[in-house]
């Protein structure tokens, strides 16, 4: 304090006055913000709710008239008994979460209307206005796959509108667990994929089985309104804040010292609000320990919250256990079955798992060899799609990276930079003999017989991939 | 000889940093005054961050009590936590929200510090230490966010860890392996799983939280024994007894903080700003859901990573922390205003990215991330 300046008030409350406005100025944008990241809290119900489901639910795999994708075309089921539509729908559930009798019945009803394609149609035109066109790849850059593809119709910054989940409750922010939304899990194809995911036979039966999802969706109690009211009423709080404590700090001491009247406010004030940070205290003690008490207890879960759990540890544990087999078994296995060459075409590729437990492609190569890829995108990781697009190019769902099928080679215009390595094989004939293998470099050895082919079964070493690393 | 006499001069103004003869209560206490001028806000700052931290301690305790740092228990011990335990969700929420709050905290309490010039002599222990705890504080954020092991939160901890090996482009080829070494021992195995998990729960819950008590110790006691700096180039001449008048103000502001970290945790789930695929339980062996990105307080580096090329990004950001730690001799000279400035920017940058980094992106990329 050695420029002790003049004893000049400076003029507090104008001053907060400003920053209030500026508090003030900024929370529509913070408010916008936070819109732009939740979807309005109460939807209005779609005017037909079996059309909405299917758009949601069931267009990323299915379409009706419109060709096989991961799944069945729907266009051939009207055509069934009830009873097994019934059942067809019940057992998607693996994918799409629970659904109700009710919603059954009304997908069932749906599939079966001759004008369920219209319906289709007016249901995507009511979803186009509340999400933004979606982002158009570059010419280049389409996507390898029929863009019914959810990264292309459901950007991450701008939700549909919030589908109703299972118990009728709305579930903004949160969009419905879309099947597959990039690739199919591995483990997890469904059974009338294309290209069922092939695991060594020694492995558990992983992919045999789909596990069901064990997932909830966690819905936000809360639209856009209730958020901007919460923010205005922190700013109100800040401002108030701000002001009172501007006036207080007219306690502040005079150059000339602390007159001992101010000090004996001060004192006098400083002992009231101690007694009510007491009392309060007490009163705020008394409820945090009832809660503190009650969280260290525990729940007390019924048998059937008890039986629900436990249930999902299970479940959870079996998937751990899966993965770790299929670990050790690479660690054990100098070969891991990929397929017969007589299964591999050269447009759609078959899942499987590498050495580094990374999920690979395999395909039949133009001279009727084995082709192995990675699927993992060099770019982040994502799983690249496994179908050849009419280019002879392999889409990544994810940023649209665009990858030649016979080299791995990104495309220029790609974020992925760097090609899709390629794996070396090895041929056995039934009795296990090794007819051919191929290093990842290209390296031949042993001569496969053509008319054998069909018959021989791939394999990837072990050799092969401590070479690569 | 040179060495010597230098070591003896450092070792000369530590200790002289800590005068013996001031420690005791009048002085630590009764004698410390709060300069009262138009920046006597950011004196709340520091005090603010300490409370987060403190409920930072005592959420992060409770949470202790129901979560299994395992790969197959992890995500199941959360959800429990959340969905069956009374006051779990509250809990986990709070810790949620309290971490961000403490973050935002930190960063605008070295700002301010930065703008008021408060690191010069005899406060270079005091910033220092500052600047050790608000990276140590980054790191607690970066291991907390591992740990419910969902797919965002592994998925977004690889992608972080794997931007280290972008290194090795611009590295001869006798170290270019290093990055990658670094990585895998940083996160105990080759690709994230249970080690890393085992090893970011231990640096979460128990080393960090050491390092902290031990730096805060330090940087309490030199701010107590140097007093407040005084902020501004023309002091006002008045100023505020400590204890207890400012420290009662001290607590009103925690307490409003409490209400409005209360209030939040109650109404708005953190996870609620997370689209739904991304908190399903991670999956080793699916594809990646679209959307990874790190926490907001990581957006001031992760949007420039994906803007610039690596090596710009590396070395701003090493010019940064330097020039921080470097500070109380770097800008002995330099006007409070032009700090205020250099400070302001930062502040304008790093809020501005934060929130429109995504429309930013679009603007010079075209496509999503």
């Amino acid at each position: 304090m050695q420029h002790r300046g003049p004893a000049r008030r400076r003029n507090g409350p104008r001053r907060s006055r400003q920053l209030v406005w500026v508090l003030l100025g900024t929370t529509p944008l913070i408010a916008w913000h936070l819109a732009g990241l939740t979807a309005p809290a109460g939807a209005a119900p779609s005017p037909d709710p079996a059309a909405q489901l299917f758009v949601d639910q069931c267009s990323a795999c299915h379409t009706i008239g419109g060709g096989k994708l991961v799944g069945l075309d729907l266009a051939e089921v009207a055509t069934w008994p009830d009873e097994n539509l019934r059942k067809g729908v019940k057992s998607m559930e693996d994918y799409v979460g629970a659904l109700s009798d009710e919603q059954v019945q009304q997908l069932v009803e749906f599939l079966k209307d001759p004008k369920n394609k219209e319906r289709v149609a007016a249901a995507e035109a009511r979803a186009a206005p509340a999400a933004p066109a979606p982002a158009t790849p570059a010419p280049g850059e389409k996507p390898a796959v029929k863009p019914a593809t959810p990264p292309t119709k459901k950007p991450p910054a701008a939700k549909p509108p919030a589908p109703t989940g299972a118990g009728g409750v709305p579930t903004p922010g949160a969009p419905s667990i879309t099947p597959a939304p990039t690739a199919p899990p591995i483990g997890a194809a469904p059974a009338e994929q294309p290209a069922p995911v092939v695991t060594a036979p020694t492995a558990p039966p992983l992919n045999a089985t789909p596990l069901p999802s064990i997932e909830r969706q966690h819905a936000l109690p809360f639209g856009r309104l209730e958020i901007a009211v919460l923010i205005l009423g922190f700013v109100v709080l800040i401002a108030a804040f701000i002001i009172v404590t501007d006036t207080v700090i007219g306690s502040a001491r005079a150059p000339g010292g602390v007159s001992a009247d101010a000090l004996l406010t001060a004192r006098r004030h400083l002992l009231k609000g101690m007694f009510g940070v007491v009392g309060a205290a007490i009163l705020m003690s008394l409820g945090v320990f009832d809660k503190l008490l009650r969280f260290y207890q525990g729940p007390r879960a019924t048998p059937d919250e008890q039986t629900e759990f436990l249930d999902r540890t299970l479940q959870r544990s079996r998937l751990t256990e899966a993965q770790q087999a299929l670990e050790l078994e690479r660690l054990r296995q100098d070969y891991i079955f990929v397929a017969r060459l007589g299964d591999l075409k050269p447009s759609q590729g078959l899942y499987f798992i590498d050495y580094a437990l990374r999920p690979a492609m395999a395909f039949r190569g133009a001279d009727g060899l084995p082709w192995l890829l990675s699927a993992k995108c060099t770019h982040l990781g994502c799983t690249v799609k496994a179908s050849v697009n009419a280019q002879g190019q392999l889409g990544c769902p994810c940023h649209f990276s665009l990858f030649d099928v016979r080299t791995g080679v990104p495309t220029p215009q790609s974020v992925a930079k760097a090609p899709l390595p390629v794996l070396g094989w090895v041929l056995m004939d039934d009795q296990g003999a090794v007819v051919a293998s191929r290093t990842e470099a290209g390296e031949m050895n042993g001569k496969p017989d053509p008319a054998k082919l069909d018959s021989y079964r791939v394999f990837i070493a072990k050799r092969f991939a401590e070479d690569l690393v | 000889m040179r060495v010597g006499s230098w070591l003896g001069r450092v070792g000369r103004a530590v200790v002289a940093r800590f005068p013996t003869e001031k420690m005791n209560v009048r002085d630590l206490v009764g004698a410390k005054e709060v300069p009262a001028h138009r920046m006597s806000w950011a004196y709340y700052l520091g005090g603010l961050a300490i409370f987060f931290f403190l409920i930072q301690v005592v959420t992060g305790l409770m949470l202790l009590f129901y979560y299994k740092p395992t790969v197959s228990d992890a995500y199941l011990s959360v959800e429990y936590l959340t969905d069956a335990v009374p006051g779990g969700a509250l809990i986990r929420n709070l810790h949620a929200w309290a971490s961000s709050a403490m973050i935002g905290t930190v960063f605008l309490h070295l700002l301010t510090t930065f703008g008021m010039k408060a690191f010069i002599k005899p406060r270079e222990i005091t910033w220092l230490s500052g600047v050790v705890l608000l990276l140590v504080t980054l790191g607690f954020g970066f291991t907390g966010y591992l740990l419910p092991w969902n797919q965002i939160a592994v998925n977004a901890t690889k992608v972080g860890l794997q931007s280290v090996e972008e290194l090795r482009a611009y590295l001869p080829a006798a170290v270019a392996e290093w990055p990658r070494v670094l990585r895998e021992t940083f996160q105990g195995e080759a690709s994230i799983g249970q080690a890393t998990l085992s090893r970011f729960f231990a640096l979460h819950v128990v080393v960090l939280p050491v390092i902290v008590a031990l730096l805060l110790g330090v940087h309490l006691l030199s701010v107590q024994l140097h007093g407040m700096s005084q902020g501004v180039d023309k002091p006002t001449g008045r100023a505020e007894r400590f204890f207890p008048f400012f420290l009662m103000k001290d607590f009103t502001v925690w307490g409003i903080a409490f209400i409005v970290l209360f209030v939040l945790a109650l109404a708005l789930p953190f996870d609620a700003f997370t689209a739904y695929p991304l908190l399903e339980p991670f999956n080793a062996l699916g594809a990646t859901p679209d959307g990874i990105k790190p926490e907001w307080y990581f957006l001031f580096m992760y949007y420039p990573l994906q803007l610039v090329p690596f090596w710009v990004v590396f070395v701003v950001m090493n010019v940064i922390v330097l020039a921080l730690a470097f500070a109380p001799w770097l800008f002995r000279r330099t006007s409070r205003k032009m700090l205020s400035v250099l400070a302001a920017v930062a502040i304008v940058y790093i809020v501005g990215i934060s929130i429109f980094g995504h429309q930013i992106y679009m603007l010079f990329k075209g496509h999503p991330l």
